[in-house]
């Protein structure tokens, strides 16, 4: 596997949310808004990348009975930095994402990767590896997002192209309208991607 | 996975990352403390310099806290040139449809709501939401408002506030924030009136402040009283009126129903 398709693999082939089904927790929960959608996605692409590269370089000092509660303490540190970071700095999105962002540690991607990716590949590739799941992951809610704020609330990453008095159909903001849309987008994702795959 | 998995091995390693890992968190947390920390009190200020007309003080250092229902609500006194312009208060509901409530109200010092700005809230998005200000104008109708006259309620419970449409317990919610911060707000600006007069107990004038505190609560049943001995005083002042004849014939008449009703009940 070439680097290149170490970073585009996760867009399409291996996409984590329309492909391999994982982190369907904050998918449907932060997706309200596209802005949101995003921020979640860079959020864990963050600790994503950041877990893979720590625990490739350990990998060979941790015995194998341990690895699993290890990945959780070094996945589990990097979410705390986070939300450190987004508290001090980005106040308002800290307070809007909520409770997703502790729960970035059990998103299974992060741990799936450091399972089945960085406990077997060198520090570079690990990187690598993190930054195109994470890419495909943040795509994935952000498309999510849009789809849910222009039918939910009639705008664009904040920006309303609806007439004043109109609001949008508000079953896509709210919990059912995320499976409906989800629903919608995976079917429309594997009819275009069937060839690519 | 070099590392042979002996109990020694497991104990060390795990123990050095949790070491390792917890030594960074904690750095970070130093780090971050105080901006953190500056975000939370700049929010504070931005709510209460919307919610307050032109004030020279640092409200959020002069803050009185009282407990009400097991939390604490915040007063924020803004002042100009030492008189009192108004008062912010932190106060808040629980009773939200996805739980706690809590905003930032602006009265006046006669008690007028000046503003209202949404601190922090669970409501559902679209819905609920729109009691903030950037989502609908149903925030704007307290502007203005004396509680005294306005009351904080919902219509559907007999109160003056239009409910968001399909969000009444939002709304309600938000009335009962607001009724809480300035039944508070009452108390507070009753006690320091107090505190204010048995401190200059010598001092003759008995009407202390300029400050025009409005009639708090507790106030009005003892009104009421006074006009109630007024009539009976005159009674029996005057011998022969027709209006003992009238409250005769009232007390007989209520008797009368009184009957009819215990007659009803028996039946």
């Amino acid at each position: 596997m070439t680097k290149l398709q170490l970073i585009t693999k996760g867009l399409v082939k291996e996409n984590p949310t329309f492909v391999l089904m994982l982190g369907m927790c904050p998918t449907l929960g932060t997706t309200t808004s596209a802005i949101n959608g995003m921020s979640m996605g860079i959020a864990t692409m963050f600790v994503l990348i950041m877990s893979n590269i720590v625990v490739s370089l350990v990998k060979n000092v941790i015995p194998g009975k341990v690895r699993i509660p290890s990945f959780i303490v070094i996945i589990a540190s990097f979410v705390t930095v986070v939300q450190l970071v987004m508290q001090a700095y980005v106040p308002d999105l800290y307070n809007t994402l909520g409770v997703f962002i502790p729960l970035i540690v059990v998103n299974c991607i992060i741990l799936g990767r450091a399972e089945a990716f960085a406990s077997k590949h060198g520090p570079f590739a690990s990187m690598l590896d993190g930054l195109g799941i994470g890419l495909g992951f943040t795509c994935s809610l952000t498309l999510l997002g849009i789809v849910r704020e222009v039918l939910g609330s009639g705008s664009v990453f904040g920006a309303k192209f609806l007439p004043a008095g109109m609001d949008g159909m508000l079953v896509f903001v709210l919990a059912p309208g995320a499976f409906i849309a989800l629903g919608y987008l995976l079917v429309l994702f594997n009819k275009f991607t069937a060839k690519l795959r | 996975m070099a590392m042979e998995s002996s109990l020694k091995n497991m104990v060390i390693v795990l123990g050095s990352i949790t070491l390792v890992a917890s030594a960074a968190v904690g750095g970070i947390y130093r780090l971050t403390k105080e901006p953190i920390e500056a975000a939370q009190i700049k929010k504070v200020n931005d709510a209460i310099a919307q919610v307050m007309p032109e004030f020279d003080n640092t409200p959020s250092e002069e803050a009185i806290e009282k407990e009400a229902d097991g939390e604490t609500v915040k007063i924020y006194p803004a002042t100009k040139e030492g008189q009192p312009v108004g008062y912010a208060i932190e106060t808040f509901s629980k009773n939200g449809f996805g739980g706690k409530i809590s905003l930032m109200v602006g009265f006046l010092p006669d008690g007028t709501i000046k503003d209202i700005s949404v601190i922090s809230h669970n409501e559902t998005p679209g819905l609920g939401d729109k009691i903030q200000k950037s989502k609908s104008d149903f925030a704007v109708q307290f502007e203005g408002k004396n509680p005294e006259s306005f009351k904080l309620a919902v219509k559907k419970d007999g109160g003056d506030v239009d409910a968001i449409t399909a969000s009444t317990i939002s709304s309600r919610a938000f009335a009962d924030a607001v009724a809480r911060g300035y039944n508070i707000l009452q108390a507070v600006l009753k006690d320091t009136e107090v505190e204010a007069t048995s401190g200059a107990t010598a001092a003759p004038a008995p009407a202390p402040e300029p400050e025009p505190v409005p009639v708090p609560e507790p106030r009005q049943p003892e009104k009421e009283e006074e006009f109630e001995f007024d009539p009976n005083a005159v009674k029996g002042a005057l011998p022969y009126d027709a209006t003992a004849g009238a409250t005769a014939s009232a007390e007989n008449s209520t008797a009368d129903t009184l009957n009819g009703d215990t007659q009803k009940g028996g039946e």
